[in-house]
């Protein structure tokens, strides 16, 4: 029996999709058999993320309403033996799906996938009730700025009032040296506020937009993202990981430091 | 030799002579030892003493009193003039004898707690022991708080007002003492507000406000999140953080125990008594009966490294037409004098 996780922020932009997209390739590295949901009918981009856009033929609504088969809307992930992806209707909208049929829906797959990826849309409306109707466990990602930590706390209400028992938290795109001059809040202000566990860090890094226009995830690469996004996903199996130290600097760096 | 200080039994109470020329150090020093262990003896009831000897001004009578207070566990009026009004004697007695009918129904339960304890205990009966024990310690936390206003009442604290403060005692320490919240209140006030700053004593009320308060509050604990509201026809006791965007809604009076960053509206339907305690304060709006208070826009006030101006032990209560905040220890005594 698998886990389905939703990935929410409450505001958009923070890099749900993003983080949906590294913690199921993370989670399929690590051998687990996986499946993404593109939760938001009408605005799908989850596909664009991995590149799988042009391979899309049904969708989530097709399977809610029966035009197929699930096998036949599930999209495999090239190089991995059990990672798919359930993209969502572009050209329909939130109604299209009830929270019921979500339940059935992952329900049904939860007995096929070890983990279940659900990527919420941002809002708290029709989208947001589906992607938590079936849901176990909550990933809640935000950046450190007040706007979007005014969401996430909002959306932690909200899930703790739907018996979500698990909620943590992913702090992304925090920059070190922001965070050292005090102009930006350290993930720990966020997590004094929020009062919920902390799943991991996230840095702010380039490479997070070059992965996306290539449509491939940056998880395992070798960057600090990547890295970050790994031991998520280490984390989530259940794996004890130490945060791992951003401000760590090169061998120049702590040459300098020492005189 | 004649002692500095003598407690003698009276018709109504009692007479306290105090030496002419003891400085007030030794007054208090002298009172201390006077009235310490003698908390199972009077707890619970309510003494007049009058004052002979000394002549005491009136914040050195409020130390007095909060000292005989803290020690004896019972309400004290002290009066340092020769004629009282003989009605308050008399609500006094009776007020004695009622009280003491409910200290025998409550002795068996437990000897050692203080009253108001017992009677906040009474109150939440449904509640889980747990949130009782949190309850109780709460409120002996509170009774440490008074014993620290005794030591620091001289150390006076500037109060917030609709007109910016002007702090005369100390430059160097205006930055600290700057109004953070201001209450916009001149659409609110009416006629009658106006002719009387002066809370009126309701002969009803237990005690102390505080006392009445913590008998009917409703327990909660938890962590109140942006957008949701919590309601009671009580007080509140929230244990926990009330993150921006949460409201508390109560008739009574609310407490935080934690940091109150959303919003809290006491004494709704107009009890203009009622107060917000916060251990840390940092309101957006705060409305006690239908005044209103809200907090400057204070940008990057939530880094760590600039939240140096958080108020802490705080309660914000009604002072003439406007919100104040004031620390604990001074606002304890304010209240009392209600």
């Amino acid at each position: 029996m698998g886990e389905v996780i939703v990935v929410t922020s409450g505001k958009g932009g923070v890099g749900k999709t993003t983080t949906t997209a590294n913690i199921g390739t993370g989670l399929a590295m690590l051998g687990k058999s996986v499946l993404m949901i593109d939760m938001d009918i009408g605005l799908r981009n989850l596909d664009v993320v991995l590149g799988l856009e042009n391979r899309i033929v049904y969708n989530l609504v097709d399977v809610i309403e029966e035009n197929c088969r699930i096998g036949q809307a599930l999209i495999k992930v090239k190089g991995y033996d059990h990672f798919y992806l359930l993209a969502s209707s572009q050209s329909r909208d939130k109604t299209a799906v009830n929270p019921d049929q979500m339940k059935r829906l992952t329900e049904l797959l939860k007995t096929q996938f070890d983990y279940i990826i659900l990527d919420c849309p941002a809002g708290i409306e029709q989208g947001f009730k589906n992607a938590i109707a079936g849901a176990d466990r909550a990933v809640v990602v935000t950046t450190p700025e007040v706007s979007a930590i005014r969401d996430a706390d909002r959306i932690i209400g909200l899930l703790n009032a739907n018996n979500i028992k698990k909620t943590e938290l992913i702090v992304n795109r925090i920059k070190i040296d922001m965070v050292k001059k005090g102009d930006m809040m350290s993930a720990d202000d966020v997590v004094e506020i929020l009062a919920v566990d902390l799943l991991g860090i996230v840095p702010d890094d380039e490479n997070i937009v070059i992965s996306t226009n290539k449509g491939e995830p940056l998880v395992g690469n070798g960057t600090k993202a990547g890295k970050a996004y790994e031991n998520i996903c280490k984390r989530i199996t259940g794996e004890d990981v130490p945060l791992m130290n951003l401000s760590k600097k090169g061998l120049l760096g702590n040459l300098f430091k020492k005189n | 030799m004649e002692k500095n200080v003598v407690l003698s039994k009276t018709a109504e109470g009692f007479s306290l002579y105090i030496k002419e020329d003891l400085t007030f150090e030794q007054v208090k020093e002298e009172i201390r030892n006077l009235f310490d262990g003698y908390s199972s003896f009077f707890r619970g009831q309510t003494l007049l003493i009058q004052l002979k000897g000394r002549v005491l001004d009136e914040h050195e009578l409020l130390v007095c009193n909060n000292i005989c207070e803290y020690y004896t566990q019972a309400r004290i009026i002290i009066d340092d003039r020769e004629s009282q009004n003989t009605e308050v004697k008399k609500a006094i007695v009776e007020e004695n004898k009622a009280t003491k009918s409910k200290l025998e129904d409550n002795d068996n339960v437990n000897s050692e707690a203080s009253l108001e304890t017992l009677e906040a205990i009474d109150s939440v009966e449904s509640v889980e022991v747990i949130e009782t024990v949190e309850a109780s310690k709460a409120e002996n936390y509170e009774s440490d708080k008074l014993q620290q206003s005794v030591e620091t009442v001289s150390e006076e604290i500037p109060v917030l007002r609709d007109e910016p403060y002007v702090n005369e005692q100390a430059e160097d320490n205006v930055e600290l003492n700057e109004p953070e919240i201001k209450g916009y209140l001149s659409d609110f006030i009416t006629e009658e507000n106006n002719d009387d700053n002066v809370p009126a004593i309701d002969d009803n009320t237990e005690n102390s406000v505080f006392d009445f308060c913590m008998k009917n509050a409703e327990i909660f604990k938890g962590c109140l999140r942006s957008g949701q509201q919590l309601s009671s026809d009580k007080s509140i006791l929230y244990i926990g953080n009330v993150n921006p965007g949460a409201i508390l809604y109560a008739k009574g009076s609310i407490y935080v125990l934690g940091s109150l960053k959303g919003s809290a509206f006491a004494g709704q339907g107009g009890n203009t008594n009622a107060f917000v305690y916060a251990s840390e304060m940092e309101p957006s709006q705060i409305q006690i009966s239908d005044i209103v208070a809200m907090s400057e826009a204070n940008t990057m006030k939530w880094l760590k490294s600039r939240r140096n101006k958080v108020y802490k032990d705080t309660i914000a209560y009604i002072s003439g037409d406007n919100i104040v905040l004031d620390s604990l220890s001074q606002s304890l005594n304010e209240i009392k004098t209600i």
